[in-house]
């Protein structure tokens, strides 16, 4: 409260020798103050343009989208999968239509086999139930494909012995990498097979291109017939890779603020929200380098150094000049707007020109912290996308720039923001694409947020969405 | 019997506040009601004139509304935290024009009576009148000072400028009103002694 004690010249009769209290004053007389105005019209303006309730889904749509994601991926995985397993089933009918021009003694002629991502992925020598038609057939019908992978022989459902054109048969699956060893595995499991003597055992090399066949021999039934290698015609698949590997990346993205306060610190809020006009996001870079390890599941896990600086803009306008210029009472005195109008003021009044010029400032953010990601990789050909999603430990952070046009200098990590927690997270969607040997090319679309800053009851992070570019190498 | 009113008219508040929490068209017009003349005045005290303290009220209202769902009950006076919206509102208007060279027009002054001179007889409308008439930033902040209640380091965060600015504009706005006044009562005093004189 500021008491003014008024002395204040020659013709202050009104007020010398008094000492108003012109604080409580005014204070006093405002508040009991009423305007008559147009309140009706005011809610008719306003009501049209009040928020409508928000859709629940809507905080949750970043974690949607990869989910949605996720199935899309998938299907377009499985439709390419069904794609190679077509070519193959063309691929085996000819080669076993010439191995029988060959091979008079055989009883089948073409296999259909039970060859699927889940049979190769069995680490143990399998059995698994696939179809064989007679030499009268030269097709395999789809509903042979559509028989239920049993565990024993007894599995094989009757209706597809009962077919004349189809006969069950079993087909062996191994993990054998060379054609000696798949011959050795699919002659001891003749043995055991032998008592189905329609059967005839396919050997799948899982990382191998060829395949091996295993069949009955008329003259000696105890003796298979073993052709080896045949190689496979289809380009295969390529497989799920594990181990450590290194990856090492850089890229540029889009920066935007993100401000979530408590309403009732609304100055808090207002001030952020008035930097926000004034400090500009513009861009976030960042070098990462990770080592990480694949299972052949293809889930990954991945850690390492990131360093991320984001740039921004502060922007105001600096005051080099301010007047007040009081007209006289006799004169009139024109003013130019920057609009470019003349405002022309007459009689006693008061006018301020303020001549300012804008400043813009460029002020950095750095951050250096840990990476933690769990990804999940799809392999194809020579591409393996991935889908990357985890959190970001905040080792250190340095600020520096200008906050306030009341402040001449540059600060360093401002003193009225605190940090609110150490964790950013991030999400990550790339592709590795093989360049030579383990080398990869890496390109990935990148969305990262920052941990917060506490103002207040206000807080601030910072949201980036970019694309990375790099290197990932494989050790073996 | 009064505090039992209180109460009631607390809880009725609180009621109201859930219900534009949700949205609620009815409670957002009785919210509107209730307080659409306390901002009003509040608005006329920081504005320039009527015009502009009625889209501040506007401005106002719409971010209450929009901020009302994370309104936390029982935590501060729901008034004070929309009139601090609306002082907010008023600083970012005067923050986004003050490039703009600003001129008071006289037209729209209403001269000030010769007996309400005495600041003590001075009546409200005289001192929305005098308010008007200052800077708009030494307006603002003798607002928040004087009126409201405000520290200068309060003043200095919400406005972006320096404590010792903010001290030396509430200064200068006195002077400013102080002079006036002066004025005002020098030019009337000349009136009256041509008019006797003639």
């Amino acid at each position: 409260m500021i008491a003014v004690g008024i002395s204040c010249g020659n013709d202050h009769s009104f007020w010398v020798g008094k000492k108003v209290m012109m604080d409580n004053h005014f204070k006093q007389k405002l508040d009991q103050h009423h305007v008559e105005w147009d309140k009706e019209g005011l809610w008719e303006e306003l009501e049209p343009q009040l928020p409508q309730p928000k859709s629940p889904w809507r905080s949750y749509w970043w974690i949607l989208l990869p989910l949605l994601f996720i199935p899309t991926c998938w299907g377009e995985f499985s439709q390419s999968a069904n794609t190679t397993a077509s070519t193959e089933e063309t691929s085996e009918e000819v080669l076993h239509s010439i191995s029988v021009e060959d091979q008079d003694q055989m009883v089948t002629q073409t296999v259909q086999l039970a060859d699927s991502p889940e049979s190769r992925k069995q680490d143990e020598v399998s059995i698994a139930s696939g179809s064989i038609t007679t030499a009268s057939s030269t097709m395999v019908t789809n509903e042979a494909l559509d028989i239920e992978t049993p565990n024993s022989i007894d599995a094989v459902p009757n209706s597809a012995r009962a077919n004349a054109v189809q006969v069950p048969t079993q087909i062996l699956t191994t993990k054998s990498n060379t054609p000696a060893k798949a011959a050795n595995i699919a002659t001891t499991s003749w043995t055991h097979l032998r008592p189905q003597r329609e059967a005839l055992v396919v050997e799948f090399i899982e990382n191998a291109p060829f395949t091996t066949v295993v069949s009955q021999n008329e003259t000696d039934p105890t003796t298979p017939d073993v052709i080896l290698p045949l190689p496979s015609l289809h380009q295969p698949v390529d497989p799920p890779v594990k181990g450590m590997f290194i990856n090492a990346h850089a890229g540029a993205g889009t920066l935007s603020r993100q401000i979530n306060t408590n309403p009732l610190d609304p100055v808090a809020f207002e001030q952020l929200t008035r930097d926000k006009d004034r400090e500009t996001p513009e861009l976030a870079l960042n070098v990462n380098l990770e080592v990480g390890f694949r299972h052949r599941s293809g889930l990954s896990i991945r850690t390492g150094l990131g360093y991320q600086q984001l740039h921004e803009t502060f922007i105001f306008d600096e005051v080099i000049r301010t007047d007040m210029v009081v007209t006289s009472f006799d004169r009139a005195r024109y003013f130019v707007k920057p609009s470019g109008d003349t405002l022309f003021l007459s009689g006693p009044g008061l006018a301020t020109e303020v001549e300012a010029r804008r400043i813009k400032h460029a002020n950095r953010m750095t951050y250096y912290q840990i990476p933690l990601y769990l990804g999940y990789n799809i392999p194809k050909n020579r591409f393996d996308f991935e889908l990357a999603a985890g959190v970001n430990y905040l080792l250190t952070h340095q600020y520096s720039g200008r906050t306030s046009e009341g402040e001449l200098f540059d600060i360093v990590n401002d003193p009225t923001f605190t940090l609110k927690s150490h964790w950013g997270y991030g999400m990550r969607l790339g592709v590795n694409y093989e360049l030579f040997g383990s080398t990869h090319l890496y390109l990935a679309a990148q969305y990262t947020k920052s941990p917060e800053f506490i103002r207040g009851e206000a807080s601030q992070s910072y949201q980036s969405f970019g694309l990375q570019f790099g290197v990932q190498q494989r050790l073996r | 019997m009064k505090k039992v009113g209180k109460v009631l008219q607390k809880e009725h508040l609180q009621q109201l506040i859930k219900d534009c929490q949700q949205h609620k068209r009815s409670a957002q017009r009785e919210l509107y009601e209730l307080f659409a003349d306390d901002l009003m005045n509040l608005a006329m005290r920081y504005a320039r004139d009527k015009s502009m303290a009625r889209d501040l009220v506007h401005d106002t209202f719409l971010k209450v509304f929009e901020s009302i769902p994370s309104f936390k009950l029982n935590k501060g006076s729901f008034k004070g935290w929309m009139s601090r919206i609306l002082i907010n509102k008023a600083v970012e208007s005067y923050r986004r024009n003050r490039r703009m060279i600003y001129a008071e027009t006289p037209g729209l002054m209403r001269e000030l009576s010769t007996e309400n001179l005495a600041i003590d007889k001075l009546e409200a409308e005289d001192i929305l009148q005098l308010l008007q008439q200052l800077p708009v930033g030494s307006r603002m902040i003798f607002n928040m000072y004087v009126i409201e209640g405000f520290r200068h380091d309060e003043i200095a965060k919400v406005m972006g400028i320096s404590s010792s600015t903010s001290r030396s504009q509430l200064t200068r706005a006195k002077q400013i009103l102080r002079e006036k006044i002066r004025t005002q009562f020098l030019f009337d005093r000349r009136r009256d002694i041509l008019r006797q004189r003639s």
